[in-house]
């Protein structure tokens, strides 16, 4: 018998003006026997209703066009390998849990005045494998196809829903600032992972980064293209404490490219995936003046550490992984 | 991990050989003409320096929130291949009384040393290394100034081309390049040959500017460096 978790377990959103900060992606995952298993799509291709609900200024028809062209972005990664199909529009809605339907479209959450949008699943917890998943976009916020200057824009965020709705979570490259009324502004993104959207107008986050990129690669693996990336693999250490929730972020130093990972133990261990071979300068960093809440469900997250540069170029084959190392950083 | 071998490897070795057998055993009609007297094949060696290169400056970018499209950086890296000692050998053939093809093989074990400043959020400045170990195998002419048997000191002036790998610490990675370069330098005849054929010893001093494109060097465009060696050669 398959027993199936509940959708509020695993609710990814954006926010507009949130709590978080800095710097990588990070895969969703669920316990399996004990086991952390990342959930994903395990039957291909992914299908998709449209909701036929509107909001002011987009149609459903417009709607629908923009999270074509952000399915299309996660489609077409080279090194992944993963496929969508539009199944038509529904009268379902995204709340509607458990009714085998993966439904995207406009809600209303007014209550919700800082979530721009948010994704729910259905994951059969015997194997990791997602059954069912929604997205919401909040109608409480402006809405623009068009780029338009006073609304947020659809397929951007979309964009960012989807790498959730195929297992990502959210990504820590970024940077942010408090605001007077509360909350933090994104000031800058490397990932369209990262849990703050940009704001209105700005249509950045239709293109995918290299951050994403290996996000989606690591979960859906081109069978053609594998052996092509490597991994980089360490320990974040505070004297001889393990950080858990560190975030690293690993620069290729011929591409300039940024991924990032976290430490997901208490030894502070970590491994960055889907890397392309080459050498790479690595960057540590506390999720600092940040709701960790946005990255990790566990308590503990040690933020009381200074951004540290590992005195070391590390190297990534191809297909595998070079030795282990320690960033050892200092308190602040 | 241990880098597997690849047919990149097999045509690296290929190469090689191609270019010192060829810089050996291509003017074969030249001795049939028997045009001038003095010692065709030349074996040398000797050390010296590879200067550093510059592999490019490149900054951490993300992306702004804002509609101009200005990146904010993250922080800045300078990459370069430090200067090293670096060890060679040669083998030439003389085919006229002024040129000579030859072929040579360099080695040296640079550090790759990259500068890390400018951090968004006042990270210390770190200067992170780690090794290399760099073979360089080129084939080219060497072009004398001066042909006169009695002369101690003959200028030359010299070219060619090659291919450079660059393989990083712990083997886990092997990068493949082309080189090229252009230098100028000087033989110094040690004792007068009793015959214009006679066995001809002498010092050799060498510098060139080289040029590294592709392999460790991809994304920099073509970066370039001064070789110097000295070194010993023995002319039969």
């Amino acid at each position: 018998m398959i027993r199936r978790c509940a959708a509020v377990a695993l609710v990814m959103g954006i926010v507009a003006a949130g709590t978080v900060p800095a710097s990588a992606y990070l895969r969703l995952s669920i316990s399996v026997r004990g086991q952390t298993t990342p959930v994903t799509w395990t039957t291909m291709p992914v299908r998709w209703f449209s909701a036929t609900a509107s909001a002011p200024g987009v149609t459903s028809t417009q709607f629908q066009s923009a999270l074509d062209a952000a399915f299309d972005s996660w489609e077409a990664v080279p090194r992944a390998s993963i496929a969508f199909q539009f199944a038509g529009f529904t009268a379902a809605t995204p709340s509607d849990d458990n009714d085998g339907l993966s439904v995207m479209g406009f809600e209303e959450h007014a209550d919700l005045d800082r979530t721009l949008a948010a994704t729910g699943f259905t994951v059969d917890t015997l194997t990791g494998a997602i059954v069912e998943s929604d997205v919401f976009f909040n109608t409480a916020f402006p809405w623009s196809t068009t780029g338009a200057a006073d609304a947020f824009d659809l397929q951007s965020v979309a964009t960012h829903e989807i790498g959730h709705f195929v297992g990502l979570g959210h990504s820590a490259l970024g940077e942010t600032e408090m605001l007077a009324a509360g909350g933090r502004r994104v000031i800058a993104a490397g990932s369209v992972m990262f849990p703050i959207a940009f704001g209105r107008g700005i249509t950045l986050g239709r293109t995918l980064q290299p951050d994403d990129v290996a996000g989606v690669s690591v979960s859906y693996p081109d069978g053609d293209r594998q052996g092509a990336s490597g991994q980089v693999q360490g320990r974040v250490r505070l004297g001889a404490r393990g950080l858990f929730g560190a975030h690293i972020a690993a620069f290729n130093l011929r591409t300039g490219t940024l991924v990032g990972g976290f430490a997901l133990n208490d030894d502070g261990e970590f491994v960055i995936d889907g890397l392309d071979p080459g050498s790479y300068a690595i960057r540590a960093e506390p999720l600092d003046d940040a709701s960790t809440d946005s990255f990790f469900d566990e308590p503990g997250i040690d933020t009381n550490f200074r951004v540290t540069f590992h005195d070391r170029v590390v190297t990534v084959p191809a297909g595998g992984a070079g030795p282990s190392f320690d960033v050892t950083v200092t308190a602040k | 991990m241990r880098i597997a071998r690849t047919w990149r490897d097999a045509r690296f070795r290929l190469t090689a050989t191609v270019v010192l057998v060829g810089a050996a055993v291509t003017p074969a009609d030249a001795q049939g003409r028997g045009a001038a007297s003095f010692p065709r094949v030349e074996a040398g060696g000797g050390g010296g320096v590879a200067g550093a290169v510059s592999l490019g400056d490149r900054d951490a970018n993300l992306l702004s929130d804002n509609t101009s499209g200005t990146a904010f950086r993250l922080f800045a890296t300078a990459t370069e291949l430090h200067a090293a000692a670096a060890a060679e050998v040669r083998l030439g053939y003389r085919l006229s009384p002024r040129l000579t093809a030859e072929g040579r093989l360099t080695f040296s074990r640079p550090s790759l040393r990259v500068s890390i400043s400018s951090d968004a959020e006042d990270a210390a400045a770190v200067e992170a290394t780690s090794g290399i170990t760099e073979y360089v195998i080129e084939g080219g002419a060497l072009w004398r100034l001066a042909t006169e048997t009695h002369r101690r000191w003959i200028p030359f002036v010299n070219g060619g081309a090659g291919l450079a790998r660059h393989v990083h610490e712990d083997n886990v990675l092997a990068e493949n390049g082309v080189s090229g370069y252009a230098g100028a330098g000087a033989l110094y005849a040690i004792g007068a040959p009793r015959t214009p054929e006679a066995r001809q010893t002498g010092l050799r001093f060498d510098v060139r500017l080289q040029l590294l494109h592709g392999g460790i060097a991809d994304g920099a465009g073509v970066s370039t460096r001064v070789v110097a060696t000295a070194g010993a050669f023995v002319a039969f």
